[in-house]
C-alpha cells in the first residue's frame, strides 16, 4: 500500500513540497472517480484508491499493452496517409468547437494558431530537423500527460476545483507555489536553450467568438501548453486533448461498471462496451483495449486500481527493427531520457554521434526513415494496475449511457455520442449515419440517473476554462 | 442452426482466382520451388517462363470441385478413382520481379511485401549474429537462409501439389527444362507432405477462419460450407465452431472487406486498388526448422523443475507441451480437456474448436450431434495466456490491438506444410533424426503488415500481445537487447502462479520471402507485356 503516489515514472524533478501536493492530486482523482462511481445503496464499487483500501502485497499486477501509433489513422489511411496524417497539427480552436482563436492585445483580437499533435493513443512524437540541411536529426517520444508540467508551472492553485456558479469544491490541502524555473530548466534540456520562459506561458488573454460573444479560453499569464517548443518545435509532453492523465485515470474507474444491453444481457463485446459506456472513443486503440480488459477483470469479481506510480508508459519497443546503413545494430540509436526500461516517460531516437551517416540512412523494418511515424510504429505503450478480490461480489450492471453511430458512407467510422443525441443529428447532405449496435440502446438510456459515470470530460477542456466574459 | 445467410455475399470469379488461395489445394503431397533470374532485371526471361507456366496454373474452379470430390471418397461416397492425379500449379512472384515487369503499385499496396521480408528480418525478431555461439554459421541469420536472404532471393515461387509425389517431380522436371530455363536459378526446393500431425507431435491446421463469397456454377455455392450456428447478433457468425465467416476481402484483393460493428454486412472494398492487383492475394513464405529433440528435452527438463514447485506437482511432460501448444496431440484444446488428453467422444472434428476464451460456449446439437459447451478463461488460469494457438488465435478476447472483431482481420488462410522425415522418438540417435525437418509456413492475406506481422511481431514475440502474460513459448523469438532471447510466460496452477522460461529454439526460421499471387489474368499481362 503505497503512503502516497509518486510522480510518473519516479521521475526525481519534484520537492518534497512539490512530491505532497502532487500525490495529493492524484489520490483526489482517484478517489473522486470512486466517489463518482458510488451510490447511497451501498452497493459494491470495484475501482478504489489503494492509499485508502489496503491490498496484500501480493495482489494481482496487471499491464494492459496497446500501440503508440495511433490506430484510428491506421484504419482510416493506407500506410503511408496514416503516417502522414500524424504528423499533422491540429487546431486546439477546433477542439473546443470553435472557429478561430484571437490574442487580445490591449482589446484588439490578433488572429494566433494553438495546435496539438495528431497523436492519441497516449504517446507523441516530433522529429528535429536541421534547418540548414533539411535532414532530421532525432525524433523525440514522450507519453508525459500535461497535468504534470502544468502543476510544476502553476502550481497546486491550477489544480482547484469550482462549481458552476464559481464557488470552489477542491482544493489541495498542501498549496504548492509555481515553480518557473523548474520548467524553464526541464524544458531547455527537452526542447533545446533558446527556449525563454515567456515562450511557455500567454502573454495575453486568448479569446475566441462563442455564438455571438467573446468568450476568454485562455488567462494572461496561464501556462500554455501548447507553446512552440512543445509543438512545432519540439515535445516536452503530449498535447492531444485525450491524452490527459486524469482521463487515463477516469477510464480505468469507469470501465469497472458492469453494462447490460436493452434486454438485460450483459455487455461483453469491446466495441459495444466503449459505445455503451461513456469513455473514450471506439476507434482508438488505447480505450477499448483498457476498459474491456479493466471489466473483463471486473466481471472475474476482482476490483481494480492504477499501481503507484500512476501513468501511462512506453513498455517496450522492437529492438530488432532498427539497423544502420552497414547491418549496425540499432539498438543504441535509444536513449532513455526519464522514466526506465519498461517505464519509459521519455525516449530519443538519433544516431550517436560519430556513426558517419545521417538519421535517414537508418532502416526501420528494412524501409528507411523518413519520418517519427516509422519508429513509433515500433512502440508499445502499458499501464499496470492492481487488481484484487475483496469477496464484495459484482458491482450492480447498469445500462448504457452513449451509444455508437456508423457513418453510412464510411462504415469503418463510428461516433460515439450521449444517449440523448440521435445518430441523425450527425446527418449531412452526403452522409448518414445509423446505429451501430440498436440492441444496446432500444431501452431507454439511463444517461440522467447514470450521468457522474459518464462525466470524462478532460480537466483542460472544462467549460469554466471557456467560459466567461471577456 | 439457421439457412445459409449468403444475401450479398460476392460470386468468385473463379478461373481467375489461384485455387491454393483459395480454396487451398490440401493435397498430401506439396512442393516449393523457388526460382530467381539470374539477371534480376532480366524482363524477357521473366515474360518467358510466365508464358510458359500460365496455362497450367491451376484456379479455384478446378479446384473447388476436386475437393468436393476428395470429400465425397474420404466419406465412402465416390471410389478412389474418382480423385484426380494432375499436379496443380500456382505462381506467385516477389516485390523485385514484379516491379521488373512493370508493376510496382503492388508494392504501394503493402510495405512489407515492398521490402521484403530478407530486409525485416530482424523486425520480425530473428537473429541479428550471423554466427552461432560455437562459431558455426547460425541457421537462423538471413545471410545463412537456404533461401530467400542476401543473394538467394526468390523471384518467383511455384507451389505444387498432387495426390503422387512422382508426378509432381516429372512436372518439377519439366519446368526445369522449359525454355529459358538457363536464365535462372532453383534457390529452394521444398517438397512435403500435407499431414494431420506436424513434427512436434500435434495435429495442426484445426483453425481456419471460413471466407464469405460463392464460387459459381449452376447454383453457386458457398466456399465454407455452413454448419451455421446462430449466435447473438453482435458474435461472429461460424460456419461451424471455432471458424468464423470472414468477408474475403481479408484474403484476396478488391472484394469486401469486414466490418467493426456488423460481422455479417460487407464491408467496403479497399479503396483505390489498381485493376491489377484485383483478385490477387499477398503470400507470406516461412521456412521454419524444427528441433523436435530439443522441444521434447527441454519440456521435459522444464516440466521436472516444475514439478518440484508448490501448486505445480501435477505438470508432466505432456501436460506441459499441452499448455505450450494449447491443444494435446490429439487436437483436443486445452480448454475442453484441461489435464489429459481425453479424446472427445462426441466424434468429428467440431468439438476440437468450440471454445472461446472470453466468454463460455453453450452446449449445441450439430446435425443431431450434441457437442459440450465449455467455459470461459478470460485470464489463461486453464489455457495460459502463452500457449500458441492463444497467442496467435485469442478468438473472442479484447487485445492489445482493440476489439474482438480486429482479431478476425489479422487472420490468414495456412497452406503450409511437412518437410523432412518424421522424427524417430524410438531411436533418437538413429540416422533420420540427424535430418533437417520443419514446416514450410504459407499464408495468404491481403495485408503482411496487418496480418502476419501483427501476428508474428505484435503477438508471437511480446509478452504484451494480445495478452499480457508471455511469449509465443513454441515459434515466438525475443529479441529485446539483454534478454539473451529467453522466452518468458506465466503459467497458473489452483494455488498461485510461476514464470517458466526456455531459451533454445525450438522453431528456427532458415529462409522465406513475401511474394503476390496475381490473378490468373494479371499472370497473363505479365507474361504477355500488359
Amino acid at each position: 500500500m503505497p503512503d502516497s503516489f509518486s510522480p510518473p515514472g519516479n521521475v526525481g524533478d519534484f520537492t518534497d513540497q512539490q512530491r505532497t501536493g502532487w500525490s495529493e492530486l492524484i489520490d483526489h482523482w482517484v478517489s473522486s472517480r470512486v466517489a463518482s462511481l458510488t451510490d447511497d445503496n451501498g452497493q459494491p464499487v470495484a475501482f478504489f484508491n489503494e492509499r485508502l483500501t489496503p491490498v496484500p502485497p501480493d495482489a494481482a499486477e496487471a499491464a494492459i499493452d496497446w500501440d503508440a501509433f495511433p490506430l484510428t489513422l491506421k484504419v482510416g489511411y493506407d500506410t503511408d496517409g496514416a503516417r502522414q496524417e500524424s504528423g499533422r497539427l491540429l487546431s486546439v480552436a477546433g477542439s473546443y468547437g470553435l472557429q478561430r482563436l484571437y490574442e487580445n492585445v490591449d482589446g484588439t483580437p490578433q488572429p494566433i494558431e494553438l495546435s496539438y499533435r495528431n497523436q492519441d493513443e497516449y504517446c507523441e512524437w516530433q522529429p528535429t530537423v536541421d534547418a540548414a540541411t533539411g535532414e532530421m536529426r532525432r525524433v523525440a517520444f514522450t507519453c508525459e500527460g500535461p497535468e504534470y508540467w502544468e502543476f510544476i508551472a502553476s502550481g497546486s492553485d491550477a489544480f482547484r476545483e469550482t462549481d458552476n456558479g464559481g464557488n470552489e469544491t477542491w482544493s489541495a490541502s498542501t498549496s504548492v507555489a509555481a515553480d518557473p524555473s523548474m520548467l524553464l530548466d526541464r524544458y531547455r534540456r527537452f526542447a533545446g536553450p533558446e527556449v525563454k520562459l515567456d515562450d511557455l506561458f500567454h502573454g495575453n488573454d486568448i479569446v475566441a467568438q462563442d455564438q455571438g460573444r467573446w468568450v476568454r479560453v485562455f488567462a494572461k499569464g496561464a501556462y500554455n501548453p501548447y507553446n512552440k517548443w512543445n509543438t512545432t518545435d519540439g515535445v516536452v509532453h503530449m498535447t492531444h486533448p485525450a491524452n490527459l492523465l486524469r482521463a487515463e485515470i477516469d477510464l480505468a474507474g469507469t470501465a469497472t461498471v458492469p453494462r447490460a444491453d436493452s434486454h438485460g444481457q450483459p455487455i461483453t463485446g469491446t466495441t459495444q462496451f466503449v459505445c455503451c459506456s461513456g469513455f473514450g472513443s471506439a476507434t482508438r486503440s488505447s480505450d477499448p483495449t483498457i476498459g474491456a480488459t479493466v471489466n473483463s477483470l471486473v466481471r472475474q469479481h476482482l476490483s481494480l486500481t492504477l499501481r503507484d506510480p500512476v501513468g501511462v508508459y512506453m513498455k517496450t519497443i522492437n529492438y530488432g527493427a532498427f539497423e544502420g546503413p552497414h547491418g549496425e545494430d540499432g539498438t543504441a540509436y535509444w536513449r532513455i531520457v526519464r522514466g526506465q526500461e519498461g517505464m519509459i516517460l521519455r525516449a530519443e531516437f538519433a544516431v550517436p554521434d560519430g556513426a558517419g551517416y545521417p538519421l535517414s540512412a537508418v532502416l526501420v523494418a528494412g524501409e528507411p526513415l523518413r519520418s517519427g511515424a516509422q519508429v513509433a510504429e515500433q512502440i508499445r505503450m502499458s499501464l499496470y494496475g492492481r487488481a484484487y478480490d475483496f469477496g464484495q461480489g459484482l458491482p450492480p450492471t447498469r445500462p448504457c449511457v452513449t451509444h455508437c453511430c456508423t457513418s453510412q458512407v464510411n462504415r469503418n467510422l463510428l461516433q460515439v455520442l450521449d444517449g440523448t443525441t440521435s445518430c441523425d443529428t450527425l446527418n449531412t447532405p452526403g452522409e448518414t449515419w445509423e446505429e451501430s449496435f440498436p440492441e444496446l440502446t432500444a431501452a431507454a438510456i439511463d444517461s440522467l440517473a447514470d450521468s457522474r459515470v459518464g462525466d470524462t470530460e478532460p480537466l483542460l477542456r472544462r467549460p469554466t476554462r471557456r467560459g466567461r466574459l471577456v | 442452426m439457421g439457412e445459409p445467410s449468403t444475401v450479398d455475399e460476392p460470386l468468385f470469379a473463379a478461373s481467375d482466382i489461384q485455387g491454393n488461395v483459395a480454396p487451398g489445394f490440401a493435397t498430401e503431397e506439396q512442393r516449393l520451388v523457388g526460382l530467381r533470374f539470374k539477371d534480376p532485371a532480366d524482363v524477357p526471361a521473366a515474360r518467358l517462363l510466365l508464358a510458359q507456366l500460365l496455362p497450367s496454373v491451376t484456379p479455384m474452379s478446378v479446384v473447388f470441385p476436386a475437393r468436393k470430390v476428395r470429400s465425397a471418397v474420404a466419406r465412402g461416397h465416390l471410389p478412389v478413382s474418382a480423385v484426380s492425379s494432375e499436379v496443380w500449379l500456382n505462381v506467385a512472384l516477389s516485390a523485385d520481379a514484379l516491379s521488373n515487369l512493370g508493376h510496382d503499385e503492388v508494392a504501394r499496396l503493402d510495405k512489407a511485401f515492398e521490402f521484403g521480408m530478407g530486409a525485416r528480418s530482424y523486425s520480425l525478431g530473428d537473429p541479428r549474429e550471423p554466427t552461432s555461439a560455437d562459431g558455426s554459421p547460425n541457421p537462423g541469420h538471413r545471410a545463412n537462409w537456404v533461401a530467400g536472404g542476401p543473394g538467394r532471393e526468390i523471384h518467383v515461387l511455384l507451389t505444387l501439389a498432387g495426390t503422387d509425389a512422382a508426378a509432381i517431380d516429372t512436372r518439377v522436371g519439366e519446368v526445369l527444362g522449359l525454355e529459358g530455363a538457363d536464365r535462372f536459378d532453383v534457390v529452394l526446393d521444398l517438397p512435403g507432405v500435407r499431414r494431420d500431425t506436424e513434427h512436434f507431435g500435434f495435429v495442426d491446421g484445426l483453425s481456419q477462419p471460413g471466407p464469405r463469397g460463392l464460387v459459381p456454377g449452376d447454383e453457386p455455392v458457398p466456399l465454407t460450407t455452413r454448419l451455421l450456428l446462430d449466435l447473438r447478433v453482435g458474435e461472429p457468425e461460424l460456419s461451424r465452431p471455432g471458424q468464423p465467416l470472414v468477408w474475403p476481402g481479408q484474403y484476396l484483393l478488391g472484394l469486401p472487406t469486414q466490418l467493426p460493428s456488423d460481422y455479417r454486412t460487407a464491408g467496403p472494398v479497399r479503396p483505390n486498388l489498381p485493376p491489377f492487383a484485383h483478385n490477387g492475394s499477398f503470400l507470406v513464405f516461412r521456412r521454419l526448422r524444427q528441433d523436435v529433440a530439443a522441444f521434447y528435452e527441454d519440456t521435459a527438463t522444464l516440466a521436472n523443475d516444475l514439478a518440484a514447485k508448490p501448486g505445480f506437482g501435477h505438470i508432466t511432460p505432456e501436460l506441459l507441451r499441452a499448455l505450450i501448444v494449447g491443444r494435446w496431440p490429439s487436437g483436443q484444446p486445452v480448454m475442453r480437456s484441461p489435464y489429459a488428453d481425453q479424446p472427445s467422444d462426441e466424434g468429428g472434428r467440431e468439438p476440437l474448436n468450440h471454445f472461446q476464451f472470453a466468454r463460455a460456449v453453450p452446449a449445441i446439437d450439430l446435425d443431431g450431434r450434441p457437442i459440450a459447451g465449455v467455459g470461459a478463461d478470460p485470464s489463461g488460469r486453464v489455457c495460459p495466456v502463452l500457449a500458441h494457438i492463444r497467442k496467435v488465435n485469442p478468438r473472442d478476447l479484447p487485445t492489445d490491438q482493440g476489439a474482438e472483431f480486429r482479431t478476425l482481420t489479422f487472420q490468414m488462410l495456412r497452406r503450409g506444410f511437412s518437410f523432412g522425415p518424421p522424427y524417430d522418438h524410438d531411436n533418437p540417435s538413429g540416422e533420420q533424426n540427424g535430418t533437417e525437418r520443419g514446416l514450410a509456413f504459407v499464408s495468404y492475406q491481403a495485408s503482411i503488415e496487418n496480418q502476419f506481422e501483427i501476428l508474428n511481431n505484435k503477438w508471437m514475440n511480446v509478452d504484451g500481445g494480445p495478452q499480457t502474460g508471455g511469449h509465443d513459448l513454441l515459434v515466438g523469438q525475443n529479441s529485446t537487447p539483454g534478454q539473451d532471447r529467453t522466452r518468458t510466460g506465466t503459467l497458473f496452477s489452483d494455488t498461485g502462479q510461476t514464470v517458466v522460461s526456455v531459451m533454445r529454439p525450438w522453431v528456427v526460421p532458415t529462409g522465406g520471402g513475401y511474394f503476390f499471387a496475381p490473378s490468373i489474368a494479371s499472370l497473363g499481362a505479365l507474361a504477355h507485356g500488359g
